[in-house]
């Protein structure tokens, strides 16, 4: 369970990126953020990976209180939390396989589960073919689906994803949004911030739309409504 | 943990690695700063040993006059002396010694003058020695009290302006490794700091990735701080090879350099270099290379990573 309650952050007096956000998200949810541009889509994101803290208001995700989080604890935080953004963030030096992997080393896990778990998830996002190519030798989609893997590699509760379609062209966009279906399927909560409108209608889940900073609509079923 | 560190040192070998140039640049300017240090640091250290040695040395003679002296008179004198309390070693030269220390100079020299040197006419005298130079001013002023009070006392020799310029040429010596080493330390540190600053940069990314997959402050921070105490630890023993090899080159190949060298502070006690010492010597600038290599790296850590 995510819990957003009143929560806002100012940049300066004038720059206000979100204003008294109050929603939650049950466990297993799928939840699209929509909005245009600059309407506070990431800025949702990022308060929730712990990556900026809200001016005031409260964000807790399980037995985390993100805002008074410790910078111990955010380790722990964020392996709860995969994350997948608009431009990959995937490390042009290692391979496909490298990649996920890295996720997993970082946790500390042995190699022998390192490889097992990377094995399977490269089998899951089909990418088993690509595992030895470096990141420059793969699609839009294919970028992707690492990302996807890697976010997903140490069993997340949580997969948010940032723009995750808006590189990508039609075909592949349909691809990642039935791959993240999928992962949803599975039990994972999926948050996803976008403003693909064809994605949304199409998915017909719950949607909350962000506007100049404001929460202006939670409700199921399309874009606009 | 082994795991963990195995990883750790696997990213730090792979930075170092990728880096060369930079690498390369850091530990000459390590091993140059650990250079001049060696090279203050050994004229420090030598010249402790000329000082301990002069000061072992520095002596004031009291000459009194043969004719009215009396022996009650020296006793008193020394007595005096030794009623400061200080860790002073006198001893006293009889008429009879002084003679037989002079004609046993003068064979050596002129033996033919010899002959003609009354015993009667050369001085009695005590030596005051001190084991520090601050001591001997004390007594100095004492026995110039004694003189100027009697006439048994003909002449008081104390070189005093040496025994200052000595005193003052250590101090310098001293101030001066101080200012250096401390300056060359900070430029070092300074130096690691760009260097794994440039190196975080081209890292930025993976930086970023492993904060958002949930690394650890440690697994992020280490590999860097690991760099920087490598980067310390082979400009320190490098530095160390270049003294030992200029070290041996000179003793061994230089031979008439050396024997010069060591006839002009003749009399001064050389140390005795073991193995263990060299041993103990290298591991220091290690530790302190691996330890400035450290700190500069946690620097630039700390001022890139939010």
């Amino acid at each position: 369970m995510i819990v957003f309650e009143s929560v806002t952050k100012k940049y300066s007096a004038n720059i206000i990126a979100v204003e008294d956000i109050t929603f939650s998200v049950s466990d297993g949810e799928f939840l699209f953020v929509v909005g245009p541009s600059g309407a506070g889509k990431s800025t949702i994101i990022r308060l929730l990976i712990r990556e900026e803290l809200p001016t005031s208001g409260s964000i807790k995700f399980g037995g985390f209180d993100i805002v008074k989080l410790k910078p111990s604890g955010l380790p722990h935080l964020r392996r709860e939390i995969g994350v997948i953004f608009q431009d990959f963030k995937l490390l042009p030096a290692k391979t496909v396989y490298e990649n996920i992997a890295f996720a997993m080393e970082v946790a500390g896990k042995a190699s022998s589960e390192i490889k097992k778990s990377v094995d399977y998830m490269l089998e899951l996002v089909d990418l088993t073919p690509k595992m030895k190519s470096f990141t420059h030798q793969l699609s839009g989609g294919e970028k992707q689906r690492t990302a996807i893997a890697r976010a997903m590699i140490n069993d997340p509760q949580v997969l948010v994803a940032d723009e995750p379609t808006g590189n990508l062209d039609p075909s592949m966009q349909w691809d990642i949004i039935q791959l993240l279906n999928k992962i949803n399927n599975w039990g994972t909560t999926i948050i996803m911030a976008t403003h693909a409108s064809d994605v949304v209608n199409s998915l017909q889940k719950r949607v909350i739309a962000i506007e100049g900073g404001k929460l202006v609509r939670d409700a199921r079923g399309g874009y606009s409504g | 943990m082994i795991l963990s560190m195995q990883r750790i040192l696997k990213t730090a070998y792979q930075h170092i690695v990728r880096n060369m140039k930079l690498s390369l640049a850091s530990v000459l300017i390590m091993a140059l700063t650990f250079l001049i240090s060696s090279i203050f640091l050994i004229a420090l250290f030598g010249a402790n040993l000329i000082l301990t040695y002069f000061e072992g040395q520095s002596q004031i003679i009291v000459f009194f006059n043969p004719d009215t002296v009396t022996t009650a008179y020296i006793q008193q004198v020394e007595n005096a002396v030794m009623a400061e309390n200080l860790p002073v070693h006198i001893t006293e030269i009889s008429k009879e010694e002084a003679y037989k220390i002079f004609v046993s100079y003068l064979n050596q020299q002129t033996p033919a003058i010899s002959q003609s040197v009354n015993e009667n006419k050369l001085p009695p005298s005590i030596e005051v020695r001190t084991t520090n130079i601050d001591d001997l001013e004390k007594v100095a002023t004492l026995l110039y009290s004694y003189q100027a009070k009697s006439n048994s006392i003909d002449n008081i020799l104390y070189y005093k302006n040496v025994e200052n310029f000595l005193n003052e040429f250590i101090k310098v010596i001293r101030l001066a490794a101080i200012v250096f080493i401390s300056f060359l330390g900070s430029i070092s540190v300074l130096i690691v700091w760009i260097t794994i600053g440039i190196a975080l940069n081209s890292h930025a990314d993976d930086i970023e990735v492993m904060q958002l997959v949930g690394g650890t402050k440690i697994y992020i921070e280490t590999p860097y701080i690991l760099e920087g105490a490598i980067y310390g630890i082979t400009g320190a023993i490098a530095s160390s090879v270049i003294v030992a090899i200029v070290y041996e080159v000179i003793t061994h190949f230089y031979t008439s350099v050396y024997a010069s060298l060591t006839s002009y502070f003749r009399g001064i006690p050389t140390p005795h270099i073991t193995f263990i010492l060299i041993f103990l010597i290298v591991l220091g600038e290690a530790v302190l290379g691996a330890l400035i290599g450290a700190i500069g790296s946690y620097l630039a850590i700390r001022s890139k990573l939010r």
